[in-house]
């Protein structure tokens, strides 16, 4: 995935939030990132400082909340957590027709700006 | 403004992308338009199936399309050479097509009495899996020259894919790859994927995919 274009977004999202609040400094952004997004929170990490260069999030703090892939299973009326971004099986009854309910969050969901 | 302040924003990063995906399946469903996303890794025999299927398919489905590379229209000029109406996007450095430079490719792109779209990505097995370019479905392909254990690999793409097309399967005998092991492993991923195994060379296959094919339309 494209980490350092994810990065861009966020920024083009707090930008115009800034100008939005009449805000001149950005001090922190906090995103949600889903274990199931197929996005590498490290790597994001890694390209936001770059990518902030010039903008009003020049020197802010990106705050990463990992969200945990959970499933449901209609079968068992249960939640579990997919092992990974492969398949969301039931564990109790190998069901298939497991919906997935958390886990790929890709979203700037709070930022600290004045 | 006085002091820093919290503000709550609950924006989805990749939504520019989305909604302008959101506008291509509104115009396309005006005229009638049903959109098909072909994805694989370079290679695996994308252009050569569309060319054959535009060339089996003519009088009986009207079908333009685009076509997706960093660089030169090659795969265009093939597809031109079908008779169909067809667009080059390069993308130059990006890796996958999204839905911008589609929505761009379609002003250039005569609507009139199609009704198929063809849309073949660039090849790459991860990134095209998470863009939205505003098509019906994502239609993936793999070869018997790769690894059978390619949906696991890869499980993203085969997981947001509605069918996958096993191409090549006339180099199957020169090769090691275990053809009903690839299904189950597209299964694993994702239980309800469609399947058609052909190859564009011998025909092999080709009815099944056509018949499939012409189910998806309008």
């Amino acid at each position: 995935m494209h980490e350092m274009s994810i990065a861009i977004g966020i920024i083009d999202i707090v930008e115009a939030s800034a100008k939005e609040n009449g805000a001149r400094k950005v001090n922190r952004v906090t995103v949600d990132i889903g274990e199931l997004s197929g996005v590498e929170a490290d790597a994001v990490a890694f390209c936001y400082e770059a990518s902030a260069k010039g903008s009003v999030a020049e020197g802010s703090a990106l705050i990463i909340n990992r969200i945990k892939g959970r499933a449901f299973c209609p079968e068992c009326e249960k939640e579990f957590t997919p092992p990974s971004q492969r398949s969301a099986v039931c564990p109790d009854c190998n069901g298939f027709e497991c919906k997935i309910i958390a886990g790929e969050e890709l979203q700037v969901t709070q930022m600290e700006m004045e | 403004m006085s002091g820093p302040k919290v503000v709550t924003i609950k924006k989805d990063i990749l939504a520019k992308n989305d909604e302008i995906a959101q506008a291509i399946r509104a115009r396309l469903a005006e005229t009638g338009v049903t959109a098909i996303n072909f994805t694989s890794s370079p290679g695996s025999g994308k252009t050569t199936l569309l060319a054959r299927t535009l060339t089996d398919l003519k009088g009986e489905l009207n079908i333009a399309v685009l076509e997706g590379d960093q660089e030169t229209d090659n795969d265009a000029r093939k597809i031109a050479e079908t008779g169909a109406k067809v667009v080059q996007i390069n993308t130059v450095s990006a890796c996958h097509l999204d839905a911008n430079m589609v929505s761009r490719a379609l002003n250039d792109l005569d609507f009139a009495g199609t009704d198929m779209l063809f849309i073949e990505n660039v090849g790459n097995l991860v990134c095209p899996a998470s863009y939205d370019l505003g098509e019906k479905m994502k239609v993936a392909l793999l070869s018997v020259t790769e690894g059978d254990d390619k949906p696991l690999k890869y499980p993203k793409m085969f997981r947001v894919a509605g069918a996958m097309i096993i191409t090549k399967t006339d180099l199957a005998p020169h090769v090691d790859f275990d053809i009903d092991l690839c299904e189950e492993n597209a299964r694993k991923v994702n239980p309800g994927i469609h399947i058609v195994r052909l190859s564009a060379k011998t025909g092999d296959g080709l009815s099944a995919w056509y018949e499939y094919l012409k189910s998806l339309a309008n």
